[in-house]
């Protein structure tokens, strides 16, 4: 039984078709990340905790407006009510829901009550997926960060730890936008998982339920999701490629 | 005798005030100075409440409530004949008024006067099916006290109390200590008025007393899960057998004292005297001389709290397993005393202390449980607990009447169970008891 809660038994899950018993906890940034990440896998995950770190609208109240929102608040509300309506089509069911309600930009901020949180509500879990490390959006590596450090704390106090993993995201290398791809990491070997058809429904379907970031959205495929062990990475380099 | 809080939460029939005056105009008057009267005597003035309320009878007459409040204070203040009258008074001013007939009915219940109370419950006119129903279900209460006064229920508890298994403050934690040291399995299950009132005495019983033990189920369902739908869901009723199971193999159990029972006759609790009484009464089928195994208080858990129980317990090298609706308290327990707290099991709020925000973004010091405790939660947990996959050696269980079977659960996987109940809300800083209102003193 240990088995599958520790190393990469999550990996050998994903990659599998059946569902998924392990005690996941996904921690994202914001209400979309989770359907980039495994709107075609997430339905196969039975012990999900879904955890949002931001509610998803920046505090520059410009950014809401040229959404079309007057306020930040109707536009974190508008994308709470997208991602209700993802998570239905991808048919996800997780059986915790959190959202720490920080304001979209502002991870790096709130750090250190992020990583406090993180720390108590990843303790039920056996495996955590997130961001990598990757310099594709500040949130994305603060969250990656926080993550660690949470873990990193708990394995201190507890002497175990859930394991983490990582979802394909997107970065820049070269001023182009790389998405649905990890940074290339030695010793983190990936899972890309060909969605079935009807993963891949449920995956377009949730995709196309957030009306608001269709822009960027568009830059993902949508018939793979790929998972890694998460490297250890040396958060006090910055994320690659200024790292390398 | 009644005391007007808990007398009236039993009940959430409604005040059809407006119904019951004359005068549109004389309404919101009336109203208003019954309340005033209310919250003076809720603070204490009686005096100032004792005048207001004279007042609303003198200006209203018709005004059921006027009678009946000050019933209410006569009867806090002891005055006894006094409360009769006005309830009386109350319940014949408007015959189909449920309020003025229960007060009356429980008053006259508490001053042993059944033939009394009986009488009461055949001249009330009810006005809906659901009054109706009440009626029955207060009929049922009558029998019942009838059958079992509260002299017969001291003495039950008295046995136990009495018969050398039942363990003192002091006694409590040497067995615990000693199945942890022998790693031998044991579960502490408290037993309350929820637990009491899904033990099943016989089939017989159950007819007997049909109504009042599934308006008393239906309650308590409503408590733990914000519906009584599961009332007649098999899978549920299995469920529910499984907790006398767990009785059964628990090796201490915590009953309900006598004081505490004294106190739930003295207000007539409509769900508090049939649980408790039933709780002794299916214990004497199976236990009958009270040596079968260890009994102690049901409130082990406060009493263990208050003797450093816990201190001692989270600083042994030990692995540490929570079961409850707070889902930080894990990581306060080990940041705090260093405990190995190796699996935290979450399980959804009491539905009546859920803040669930609906649309999920600002979800704030709540579970964040998605799914309801029963079926899905419960499966999950019972699941968990027997793999056990980090050899979990003390389980601290905070989980209600579900939490019972978890704890043997954990008993028969070979672990030590501790039924640990609202203590952890003290720990999570959050007064969901009467006890727990000095919350400082119980941080961790």
């Amino acid at each position: 039984m240990i088995a599958r809660s520790t190393n990469n038994g999550l990996l050998a899950e994903l990659a599998e078709t059946g569902p998924i018993r392990t005690a996941v906890a996904m921690v994202v940034a914001h209400q979309d990340d989770e359907t980039i990440a495994a709107g075609g896998t997430i339905a196969r995950m039975l012990d999900l905790t879904l955890i949002h770190i931001t509610d998803g609208a920046p505090l520059d109240l410009a950014i809401s407006q040229a959404h079309g929102f007057e306020t930040r608040a109707a536009y974190s509300a508008a994308r709470a009510l997208e991602l209700e309506a993802a998570l239905t089509a991808a048919c996800a069911r997780p059986v915790r829901r959190l959202c720490y309600a920080v304001p979209d930009g502002e991870v790096a901020g709130h750090f250190d009550e992020i990583v406090e949180r993180l720390a108590a509500d990843l303790m039920p879990a056996e495996a955590v997926i997130t961001h990598p490390y990757e310099g594709g959006h500040v949130d994305h590596d603060a969250c990656a960060r926080a993550v660690h450090m949470a873990v990193a704390i708990l394995q201190n106090i507890m002497g175990r730890s859930p394991t983490v993993f990582e979802f394909a995201s997107y970065y820049l290398q070269h001023g182009i936008v790389r998405a649905g791809l990890f940074w290339p990491e030695a010793g983190s070997p990936e899972v890309e998982i060909r969605l079935s058809s009807t993963a891949l429904c449920r995956r377009e379907a949730a995709f196309h339920c957030f009306k608001s970031q269709s822009g960027n959205l568009g830059y993902f495929s949508l018939d793979t999701e790929r998972f890694r062990r998460a490297p250890a990475y040396d958060f006090s380099l910055p994320p690659p490629p200024r790292r390398r | 005798m009644p005391e007007a809080s808990e007398a009236s939460d039993q009940i959430d029939d409604g005040l059809d005030v407006e119904a019951r005056l004359p005068a549109a105009s004389s309404v919101g008057h009336a109203i208003r100075l019954a309340n005033e009267g209310i919250e003076l005597r809720d603070s204490g003035a009686y005096d100032q409440a004792a005048t207001i309320f004279r007042n609303v009878i003198e200006l209203y007459p018709h005004f059921v409530y006027g009678w009946q409040e000050l019933g209410v204070l006569m009867a806090l203040r002891g005055q006894a004949t006094e409360a009769l009258q006005l309830f009386t008074r109350a319940a014949t001013t408007d015959p189909s008024d449920f309020q003025c007939c229960k007060h009356l009915v429980l008053h006259q219940i508490a001053l042993g006067q059944l033939d009394d109370a009986r009488h009461s419950l055949f001249l009330h006119q009810p006005s809906t099916p659901a009054n109706q129903t009440l009626v029955e279900v207060y009929r049922d209460f009558v029998d019942f006290i009838e059958e079992y006064p509260k002299q017969r229920a001291l003495d039950m508890i008295s046995r136990y109390e009495t018969a050398g298994c039942y363990l003192s403050p002091s006694q409590i934690q040497r067995p615990i200590f000693a199945a942890i040291e022998s790693r031998a399995p044991f579960s502490l299950i408290r037993l309350g008025d929820g637990e009491g009132a899904w033990l099943s005495i016989s089939p017989e019983d159950t007819q007997k007393f049909e109504r009042i033990y599934a308006f008393n189920r239906k309650k308590t369902l409503r408590v733990w899960f914000g519906t009584d739908r599961f009332q007649t869901l098999p899978s549920f009723i299995a469920a529910s057998r499984r907790l006398a199971q767990a009785v059964q193999s628990a090796d201490l159990v915590g009953l309900p004292y006598g004081l505490r029972i004294a106190r739930e006759y003295q207000v007539s609790s409509l769900n508090g005297v049939p649980s408790c009484v039933n709780i002794l009464r299916w214990l004497e089928q199976r236990d009958p001389s009270g040596t079968g195994r260890a009994y102690c208080s049901q409130d082990v858990h406060l009493i263990l709290h208050r003797e450093g129980f816990f201190v001692r317990l989270f600083s042994l090298p030990i692995e540490i397993g929570i079961i409850s609706c707070h889902p930080d308290i894990g990581y306060r327990i080990a940041k705090a005393f260093g405990t190995k707290v190796c699996q935290i099991l979450i399980i959804p709020e009491e539905a009546g202390f859920s803040e669930v925000d609906q649309t999920l973004s600002t979800i704030k010091g709540t579970s964040g449980m998605t799914e309801p405790h029963f079926p899905i939660t419960y499966n999950r947990v019972l699941t968990k607990i027997r793999e056990n996959p980090f050899e979990v050696r003390v389980w601290l269980v905070a989980a209600g009447f579900l939490g019972k079977i978890y704890c043997a659960a954990a008993r028969d996987a070979g672990a030590v169970a501790l039924d640990i109940g609202s203590i952890i809300d003290g720990w999570a800083g959050k007064v969901t008891r009467p006890y727990l209102e000095n919350i400082q003193d119980f941080s961790l």
